[in-house]
């Protein structure tokens, strides 16, 4: 793990992430296009719950936006990288730092992968409704 | 800069992809710290509609939209000049990357100010709807 992470430095990891930049760059330039439309331009500019829930119940979306996040976090994890191996030369802090950029996009995909398959407007139904049987019970659980 | 023009370069050429590489750095670098924000922001989709309305109202608020003008910018900088650089190492548009540039600037910038008076003016409805500038969490 810690070899494969000093290799990044080198000429062939640099040149991978070279044409992983441009590619993911060009996927941003249509997936943010289509993010700007939807969520400033064609509703008026203000993001509702229920705005996000039905465009999120269709799959095709689910998919444009699982789209966006990867390549966007994978953009912005190497555009870290590329900095990090500019401006920090001690190969202690290179791993760390490398290590930590990555670790803060890993998290990121986790949670934005969850936010998007778990919206689900049956699933949140479902638990709404849940919570009022709940509720209904007296408090009691079960 | 006074060393620019003993190492040999054309002094203009070399100073205008000096520069659009320095702001593609500091916009790449206010995206990524964006994005971070961001998708924390929007995982409070998961707790339901009364706090996903709640903390939109925050980010929705008039001096957000101010700063979304800002964030524009930078998403329409690095997307333009991202599309120049892939240019210049694909299509051999090297020739030319300093008319290219000032294209891209008159294009953005009509984007932008497009773009920026839509924010601008939604900002403006909402403080003549009796919206406060400065947002308050839970009000
Ligand atoms: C809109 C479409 C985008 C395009 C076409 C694009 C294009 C590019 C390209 C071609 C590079 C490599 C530049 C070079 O090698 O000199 C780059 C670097 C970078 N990009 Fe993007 N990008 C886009 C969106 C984003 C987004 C959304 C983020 C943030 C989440 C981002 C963050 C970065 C960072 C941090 C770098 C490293 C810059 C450096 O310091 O050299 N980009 N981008």
């Amino acid at each position: 793990m810690l070899s494969m992470l000093k290799r990044s430095g080198t000429k062939s990891g640099g040149s991978t992430a070279w044409i992983w930049q441009r590619i993911t760059g060009l996927v941003l330039v249509v997936t943010l296009f289509l993010h700007y439309l939807f969520l400033h331009f064609l509703n008026g500019g203000t993001v509702t719950w229920e705005e996000v829930t039905q465009r999120l119940s269709s799959p095709l979306f689910k998919m444009i936006d699982l789209t966006f996040l990867v390549a966007a976090l994978f953009h912005a994890g190497q555009g870290l990288v590329i900095n990090i191996h500019d401006y920090v030369h001690r190969p202690g802090w290179r791993v760390t730092l490398v290590t930590l950029a990555w670790l803060l996009m890993l998290t990121l995909l986790i949670t934005g992968t969850v936010t998007i398959v778990t919206l689900e407007p049956a699933y949140i139904d479902q638990l709404q409704l849940g919570a009022a049987q709940a509720v209904g019970a007296g408090g009691v659980a079960r | 800069m006074g060393s620019l023009r003993t190492r040999g370069f054309s002094h203009y050429r070399w100073q205008t992809g000096q520069v659009a590489w320095l702001l593609h750095r500091i916009t790449g670098l206010a995206l990524v710290l964006y994005i971070t924000m961001h998708i924390w922001v929007v995982s409070s989709l998961q707790l339901g509609e009364g706090p996903f309305e709640a903390t939109m109202a925050f980010v929705q608020s008039p001096l957000f939209r101010f700063l979304e003008v800002g964030l524009f910018f930078c998403v329409i900088y690095h997307a333009l000049n991202g599309l120049r650089v892939i240019a210049i190492d694909f299509l051999g548009a090297t020739e030319k990357h300093v008319p290219i540039f000032w294209v891209l600037v008159v294009v953005g910038g009509v984007l932008w100010v497009i773009g920026g008076a839509d924010m601008i003016t939604h900002a403006i409805e909402q403080m003549n709807h009796g919206d406060p500038f400065f947002p308050s969490l839970g009000g």
